[in-house]
């Protein structure tokens, strides 16, 4: 094997990565779940606002911003809620190794299992409703930067309700809110670039909100873990 | 790692609260190395929750915990170094293999292995379920397969929660086997049972909570 060496905290990381995503595969049947969700969700949008071409292509980036956000929220939880069902969750809060280094392993596999098969579908959506190539460029690089903090702060709500009772609507309850500053630079990024209007100033935000979600929430999620395991 | 200490797990006056009611209090004790502590006691009157704190999973209300001579706070990394630790839920995923659960769990805990995980799990006496979904596997074969941690691993401190649920008569031996050998290699392990458990007496320390007056 090629792995890192046994013992150490990227071995561990590797792990955790390499179940959840095996994990994942076997249960690909309802991974897809999500992905129906949001083509469903966005094909709603056209059912509603009736045959205006031209009004539809303006709502796009914002409908299938909104629907990644619904959809990313769908899976969260499986960041946590099913290893503590289970007992394997004290057995990560009890690993040597550091336990935000895993807790941000986790929130990978979730971006990966979770979001980056919606953004390919986005993409693809985007350009059979016609949506020209600037704006779509746009619109995935907005998402591209900004779906891991949508996983990062999701996997923090995520160790918040863990082994609560209703925890799945309280989860959506708490994420949603802390995904609005995503929200608005992703969509305002879209709809710049639509009018032909640079978008580098809204990709340096998202840019920023990644990499502040990237070295804090780690940290907040493994002390939100440990709290709630108390 | 570096060892720090004797091995010894104290307890000082240890306080459990639950709501708003004492679940124990003034819980004193020292367990060392070369020990098998049984922990037994009514249901309710606190095992899981004094077996959670000692594993630095949950916080004691109040008192004094030390492992090797160092305090224990929730998440002490110098406790998880040492502890294997068999919660309430064995902590297997369904959709993983009997092997792949073992492997999962051999490299998050990182500790050196005693023995390579096909050779553990035919130690438990799933050498013939490597392959198997866990989900397919029934209670006392999943219990087996969180035990076989404990024979793949060469941690000082086993912490057990109820370890005998749904194991058959060669089950209970299996682990009464294990907790010799533990102990006889200096090893500490704390155990929560209603069971007798025929371990050498010589090593066994009980621990029997004090039933609880209803308020």
């Amino acid at each position: 094997m090629s792995a890192a060496a046994h013992g150490t905290a990227l071995d561990a990381a590797r792990a955790v990565l390499g179940r959840d995503l095996s994990r994942a595969w076997r249960r690909r049947a309802e991974i897809l779940q999500p992905l129906v969700f949001f083509a469903i969700t966005v094909y709603l949008f056209p059912l509603a606002i009736g045959p205006a071409e031209q009004t539809l292509r303006t709502l796009l980036p914002a409908i299938v911003w909104v629907a990644v956000l619904l959809s990313m929220t769908l899976t969260l939880p499986d960041v946590f809620a099913a290893d503590h069902a289970d007992g394997s969750l004290d057995l990560l809060a009890l690993s040597p190794q550091p336990l935000a280094l895993l807790v941000l392993t986790k929130a990978l596999a979730h971006w990966l299992v979770g979001a980056a098969p919606l953004l390919v579908l986005a993409a693809a959506m985007c350009a059979v409703f016609g949506v020209d190539a600037y704006t779509l460029r746009a619109l995935m690089l907005g998402l591209v930067l900004g779906s891991p903090v949508l996983s990062l702060i999701g996997a923090l709500g995520s160790a918040l309700t863990v082994g609560l009772r209703g925890g799945t609507l309280l989860l959506a309850l708490i994420t949603l809110p802390m995904y609005i500053p995503v929200l608005i630079f992703g969509t305002s990024a879209a709809r710049n670039a639509s009018l032909g209007l640079p978008v580098e100033a809204e990709m340096y935000l998202l840019s920023g909100l990644s990499v502040l979600a990237l070295t804090l929430t780690p940290w907040a999620t493994a002390a939100a873990l440990r709290a709630r395991l108390g | 790692m570096t060892a720090h200490g004797p091995l010894a797990l104290v307890a000082r006056d240890l306080l459990c609260i639950r709501g708003d009611e004492p679940v124990f209090e003034g819980l004193s004790f020292t367990a060392r190395g070369g020990e098998i502590w049984q922990i037994a006691g009514a249901n309710g009157a606190g095992k899981t929750s004094l077996l959670r704190i000692l594993a630095g999973l949950a916080p004691a209300a109040g008192g004094e915990l030390f492992w090797r001579e160092r305090a224990i706070a929730v998440g002490a990394e110098h406790l998880r170094r040492d502890l294997s630790y068999l919660g309430h839920q064995p902590g297997i995923t369904g959709f993983l293999s009997a092997r792949e659960n073992l492997v999962y769990a051999l490299r998050l805990a990182g500790a050196a292995p005693r023995l390579d995980a096909d050779a553990a799990l035919a130690a438990v006496g799933l050498g013939d379920f490597l392959a198997a979904p866990a989900r397919r596997l029934s209670a006392g074969q999943r219990q087996r397969l969180a035990l076989a941690r404990f024979v793949a691993t060469a941690t000082p401190l086993w912490i057990m929660d109820e370890p005998l649920t749904a194991l058959d008569a060669e089950g209970r031996a299996l682990v009464e086997r294990l907790l010799d050998a533990h102990a006889r290699g200096g090893g500490l392990a704390l155990v929560s049972t209603h069971h007798a458990l025929a371990v050498d007496p010589a090593r066994l320390r009980r621990y029997e909570f004090p039933a609880r007056i209803a308020a």
